[in-house]
């Protein structure tokens, strides 16, 4: 029960990664498929908090807790900081993408799109 | 006929890859098990050399500064394409922004939405600037605070003034602002180099734990991230407001 | 040094957060996906701050929360348009 408990995140994060790529197989619509990306690429913050977390941590933010209390790892914070951040400018460049997909094209199904010719 | 197989196929590829990863995360060890002493390091850097109660803005903006150097310039680029991306081409035209899509005026916001939204706007900004310039006392830094101020801009939009919102964020303020915390960001690093001969090496008196002015180059960098961000954000934004609503026509 | 790791209440949300995710994939509707993804988001930063990263929690609340679901709604906008004019 504890090990299924203490792998619980990385479970989740595995079953996200997952989902979302059903989700980009199965889809009929382009802005579907990019949100379903956004879920996929979603699944790396929780590994990502999973490995630096410490149940006797606190936030690794010092201005209200004495110095010296242990923390979390806040290497790992900061790289899902910027995961995020990345990740939304990769999600409106793909977005962007699918508006001009739909202006050359006139549709946004890819089993619709067939011959990237333009 | 050919969809079909080809979603079994993928189903069984993803049963395969799904399952084998699903038992490889069983066997990683447990959360919680293993102690990063990499990251116990970096809190102590953080408060004891740098005098910043933040040790997350510690590591963004000072002690792995070059994967934040790396994130700034993907969210210049960003910023970028989208507007290079959705220029207008020659079988579209601009209409004059009037708030409607197509022929359907967009649905008209509620009066308690207009006022609710009107009110939120000077504190949204205002809570925006104070993470952007706390962001090595407290939670958050430049990203978080950027988005936030950009998210004020928008909440204009909301409270029904589209006109309002561009003409409140014309895009050669935006634009300006980018580069400027672009190449601010790059130029503060890049001074680190001349001098102490190391590329973002934190040259500026760290003062004391906890003070405004302090931490030395951190709220420098988060201040130039803060405009960086909300500059990007809001222009991104606003290109998307202006393919909705102003932008017609198709080339088929 | 060895610990449970993980509290009752993060696995409630991390269940959670399995079950919206699902959600947001299942969603074919691209303008009420764009809801529920704003939702899962909020799930995902409310778990993070039990995992003690408010810093994180803050911009994913902003990022899922308030600019994809923006920029979607935006580019459903621009795709109807056309479909109907």
């Amino acid at each position: 029960m504890t090990a299924v408990a203490g792998a619980l995140p990385y479970v989740v994060a595995a079953f996200l990664l997952c989902a979302g790529w059903y989700g980009m197989a199965t889809s009929r619509n382009l802005l579907h498929l990019v949100t379903c990306l956004s879920v996929l690429h979603s699944s790396t913050y929780l590994l990502l908090l999973g490995v630096g977390y410490r149940a006797e941590g606190t936030a690794p933010i010092y201005d209200d807790v004495p110095v010296g209390t242990p923390g979390v790892d806040p290497v790992v914070q900061a790289l899902a900081v910027t995961d995020i951040v990345v990740g939304a400018a990769v999600l409106a460049l793909l977005l962007a993408l699918v508006m001009q997909v739909h202006k050359r094209h006139g549709t946004i199904d890819p089993q619709a799109l067939r011959g990237m010719d333009g | 006929m050919a969809e079909r197989v080809r979603i079994a196929t993928f189903l069984v590829a993803l049963g395969v890859v799904g399952g084998g990863l699903g038992w490889a995360m069983l066997d990683l060890p447990p959360v919680d098990a293993t102690a990063a002493d990499y990251g116990l390091r970096m809190i102590d850097i953080a408060v004891e050399q740098r005098q910043t109660a933040n040790a997350v803005a510690a590591v963004l903006f000072d002690l792995r500064l070059m994967d934040t150097l790396g994130e700034v310039f993907a969210l210049f680029a960003g910023a970028v394409s989208v507007q290079m991306l959705l220029r207008e081409m020659e079988q579209e035209h601009t209409t004059t922004p009037d708030d409607r899509v197509g022929d359907r005026p967009v649905a008209a916001t509620s009066d308690a939405m207009r006022i609710a939204a009107a009110r939120l706007v000077a504190p949204a900004a205002l809570i925006g600037i104070a993470i952007i310039v706390r962001g090595h006392l407290s939670v958050g830094g430049g990203f978080q605070g950027g988005v936030l101020v950009a998210a004020a801009a928008v909440l204009v939009y909301v409270a029904g003034r589209y006109r309002q919102m561009t003409r409140l964020l014309p895009h050669q303020v935006l634009d300006a602002g980018e580069t400027v915390g672009a190449a601010g960001f790059a130029g503060v690093a890049l001074v680190g180099v001349v001098v102490t001969g190391a590329l973002g090496a934190n040259y500026l008196p760290t003062g004391a734990l906890g003070s405004l002015l302090s931490a030395g180059t951190i709220p420098v960098l988060s201040v130039l991230v803060g405009l960086e961000a909300t500059a990007a954000v809001a222009l991104i934004v606003a290109e998307y407001a202006r393919q909705a609503l102003q932008v017609e026509g198709d080339v088929e | 040094m060895v610990g449970d790791g993980v509290t009752l209440l993060q696995s409630l949300i991390l269940i959670l957060v399995a079950a919206a995710g699902w959600a947001v994939v299942t969603t074919r509707n691209p303008a009420r996906q764009a809801m529920t993804y704003g939702f899962y988001g909020l799930t995902l930063a409310v778990l993070f701050l039990t995992f003690h990263a408010p810093g994180v929690a803050l911009s994913q609340a902003l990022v899922s929360g308030v600019a994809v679901p923006l920029l979607l709604l935006f580019a459903i906008g621009r795709v109807r348009k056309d479909d109907h004019g």
